[in-house]
């Protein structure tokens, strides 16, 4: 009976480690994007050194050609550095901010060469005025393809999770 | 010391403890969603920094209502926003210096206390669609999330 239970226990320990640590394609694309999110992320005591440490770090996420699509917009296509100098040209609030992507949805194509990706961009910082923390939120498809042994990011686009009437 | 984490009883101990194990499983797994309330959009009603939960059988029998506080799920239910059910399927939606005209008729909003003119146009919701607002229409239109949603990403109505 003890010897059983053992087994058991053993057996369960085994299939949990199998299935958080198997290697897989999918598991590689969500370390990437929470890669990614800390990347974004702004630390409250940020520094130029670390500013520039982000930025070469952000250029390996990104495709040579990203296409954008924000709500009901036309999508555009904009390269890597545009899209970092848009990143770099914002300001951010003081205090810094997190950024945590949730619900992460990741759906491999049958290649394993691209996979589509569904989250919710969660944004924690602190108000300009008051201090007071803040939490914005933002869901997002995006399409990444894999470069050079590396997944980066093909397309983006932002959905409205409450849309607006027409005005 | 054995005898005091289990009590006289070990074995009935541990099927009440598992009974209790079990029913938070269910509970907040399957029937209330915890929500940290964030943001002022639906002042006076919830205050910023409030907990609440987000009640999923409340329409496993019924649909929601208008005047709902719900839970409206993003990608997932890690976040959500909490808004107030104003428009109906099918229903002709319109906003007039601040009052909401359901059908043409004005909307009596006990939750509401103060009304910035905000103006939409009418327009109809589909079969299958709500349009929500925060309870704080003292804030600036631009500055508030509202708007139609499907009847999907309603998690549940806020408990209390």
């Amino acid at each position: 009976m003890r010897r059983a239970a053992v087994l058991l226990v053993s057996l369960a320990v085994i299939a949990c480690a199998v299935y958080f640590w198997w290697p897989s394609e999918e598991r590689v694309v969500r370390n990437r994007l929470r890669g990614l999110a800390d990347t974004l992320s702004i630390p409250a005591q940020d520094s130029d050194v670390g500013r520039v440490t982000r930025f070469a770090q952000l250029r390996r996420y990104f495709a040579d050609e990203v296409e954008i699509r924000s709500g009901t917009a036309d999508p555009q296509s904009i390269s890597r550095d545009a899209v970092l100098a848009a990143i770099g040209s914002w300001t951010p609030p003081p205090g810094g901010l997190a950024i945590e992507f949730v619900d992460v949805q990741v759906t491999m194509a049958p290649d394993a060469a691209s996979a589509k990706v569904y989250l919710t961009a969660k944004i924690s910082g602190h108000d300009a005025r008051t201090g007071e923390p803040t939490v914005d939120a933002r869901e997002a498809h995006l399409r990444m393809i894999k470069r050079n042994g590396e997944w980066v990011v093909a397309s983006v686009e932002t959905t409205d999770t409450l849309e607006r009437p027409p005005s | 010391m054995t005898h005091f984490i289990l009590g006289r009883n070990p074995r009935l101990t541990l099927i009440r403890a598992s009974a209790l194990i079990v029913s938070a499983i269910v509970l907040f797994g399957f029937v209330l969603l915890p929500v940290r309330l964030h943001g002022i959009s639906m002042l006076p009603t919830y205050n910023d920094g409030g907990l609440n939960f987000a009640n999923r059988a409340a329409y496993w029998w019924r649909e929601p209502a208008r005047g709902d506080a719900v839970a409206i799920r993003m990608a997932g239910e890690h976040v959500v926003y909490v808004k107030r059910i104003v428009g109906l399927p099918r229903e002709r939606i319109a906003i007039i210096a601040g009052v909401v005209l359901v059908n043409d008729e004005p909307l009596v909003e006990p939750a509401v206390v103060y009304r910035a003119p905000w103006n939409v146009p009418a327009f109809t919701l589909g079969d299958g669609e709500y349009f929500l607002i925060g309870d704080n229409r003292a804030m600036a239109a631009q500055n508030h999330d509202f708007g139609t949603t499907t009847r999907a990403r309603v998690v549940g109505k806020m408990l209390f």
